[in-house]
């Protein structure tokens, strides 16, 4: 685990979310790469070399619970935090049982998010 | 020694009274100054009284007021006239039981001689599981409507809960940042924080354009319009949004002769239905609780305006009262009035409010005229 610099991945098919987390992480000296979709994620991201991954959960095309699902499928224990406008309970149920470190409700209070994702770093089995 | 006529006429009489025994519904002859003369069995059955206190009785004690008190003049006109007004006609008509209720029944008659004198024979059909079953579908009809109107703003609230948090996110992240770069005095801070507040400021003006989009969505969406009664849409959104169980006075004043308008009904029932459940709410717990609706026509349009005896609007609620996402309202939306607004300007009208001068206050909104160039056409 990279300490220092932890490189977390943030994906969400809004420009306006994912850039300003971009804008906000970096400020504390994050690395982060953003991906507008999954498969992009998939297809370009490498997964080793990241080390918390903040998902949106609905997109276009999947959710964040399912892109968690298909990585725990693949053998992946990465820190993931849900982000949601709605986190009613059924989505909290699910995300419990995908192994999710956290669900945020969207928009996240001062500085919940950099404070968070240190957590879950630390939390990593 | 009967004669063979004798003979036919009494199997004619047996028949007859086998026939009026055994019917269904209740068969009735009446003279020609409407004493009874046959009562049935299911007559009995439909209103409650036994035969021997009909027969020979005026048949007007089986009719509520006002039937009562005009039958013999029903009859009288007939006579010297032979006009026909239910006579080998028929049609829907209430009926009075010996306990004073009343019942809707579909009544034929008809015109026979007995005697060398004139009788007329009644029909009497019971139909009021027919007409609960259409009103229960009328109840329906009407509650689906309102609950698909409500399942569009729950919809409505969805999306913009959806729509709206994304901007919302990155304004707050943007601020976040902001603090962050202030309390630490980075390097190129101030170059940072530029970017900061102006990321967020686009975000914020993203948010508007959202807000804007859907509202032009509602005063759009399907908008169908057709020349309709504005009486009937009053009197359907009056039962929808006042049950009667409310004990509200409600006093309904329609100008003569008052023009259809054009209009798309589901919408001006939502109107009316905001409008009418607002100051159902505004008169609770007031001493006099009085709802008046006026309809007028001014110019091409057609006025309608509903008072209530409420407290009245305060002028800080006046003051934003068709904003959106204001209300005063513990869980309201603060949609109603803003979307009330926009239906009614999309439709070419106005909405506006003044203070009732009795106390309370007066909402008052104006929608086109069908047709201008016509005359009103009386509907």
């Amino acid at each position: 685990m990279k300490s220092a610099n932890p490189t977390v991945v943030i994906i969400d098919d809004d420009n306006g979310v994912r850039n300003s987390v971009r804008f906000l992480l970096e400020l504390d000296g994050f690395a982060v790469e953003d991906f507008g979709s999954a498969a992009s994620f998939f297809s370009k991201c490498d997964l080793e070399n990241i080390d918390c991954l903040i998902v949106d959960q609905s997109m276009p095309e999947t959710t964040g619970l399912t892109l968690t699902a298909q990585l725990r499928a693949i053998g992946s224990k990465l820190p993931v935090i849900l982000i949601t406008a709605l986190p009613d309970p059924e989505i909290i149920e699910q995300a419990r049982g995908v192994g999710i470190y956290k669900v945020l409700r969207k928009p996240f209070p001062d500085n919940v998010l950099p404070k968070l994702i240190l957590e879950a770093i630390a939390a990593k089995p | 020694m009967a004669s063979p006529r004798d003979r036919v006429g009494n199997e004619g009489t047996v028949r007859f009274e086998a026939l009026v025994t055994a019917a269904v519904d209740g068969i009735m002859v009446i003279d020609a100054g409407g004493a009874v003369q046959v009562y049935n069995p299911a007559c009995e059955r439909l209103f409650g009284y036994a035969a021997d206190e009909v027969i020979g009785h005026n048949v007007k004690m089986l009719m509520p007021a006002p039937y009562q008190e005009e039958h013999d003049g029903y009859l009288a006109h007939y006579h010297s006239t032979r006009e026909k007004k239910i006579i080998g006609i028929g049609r829907e008509v209430l009926g009075r039981r010996k306990d004073g209720s009343t019942f809707p029944m579909y009544l034929s008659v008809g015109e026979g001689v007995l005697n060398g004198r004139s009788i007329f024979v009644g029909i009497i059909h019971d139909i009021t599981t027919q007409q609960a079953a259409e009103r229960r579908m009328r109840e329906l009809q009407a509650e689906l409507l309102h609950v698909s109107r409500l399942s569009a703003m729950g919809q409505m609230a969805a999306m913009l809960a959806h729509e709206l948090n994304q901007p919302l996110t990155a304004i707050a992240n943007y601020m976040s940042a902001g603090q962050k770069i202030i309390e630490k005095g980075y390097e190129a801070g101030k170059e940072r924080l530029r970017e900061a507040l102006s990321r967020a400021g686009d975000q914020a003006l993203r948010a508007g354009l959202i807000i804007q989009r859907m509202r032009g969505f509602v005063s759009r969406n399907e908008s169908e319009k057709n020349a309709e009664d504005i009486k009937a849409i009053l009197h359907e959104s009056i039962a929808l949004a006042l049950p009667e169980a409310r004990n509200i006075h409600v006093d309904v004043h329609f100008q003569k002769k008052l023009p259809a308008v054009l209009v798309d009904k589901i919408q001006i029932q939502q109107v009316l239905l905001n409008l009418l459940r607002n100051a159902a709410e505004a008169i609770e717990g007031q001493p006099r609780q009085a709802l008046t609706i006026d309809t007028t026509t001014k110019a091409n349009m057609v006025q309608i305006s509903i008072a209530d005896t409420g407290p009245g609007l305060a002028p800080e609620v006046l003051a934003q009262l068709f904003q959106p996402f204001v209300t005063t309202k513990r869980n309201g939306m603060g949609m109603g009035l803003s979307v009330c607004r926009q239906i009614i300007e999309a439709h070419g009208g106005q909405l506006w409010t003044e203070a009732n001068p009795g106390g309370g206050a007066i909402f008052l909104f104006t929608v086109p005229q069908a047709s201008v160039d016509e005359d009103a056409a009386d509907v």
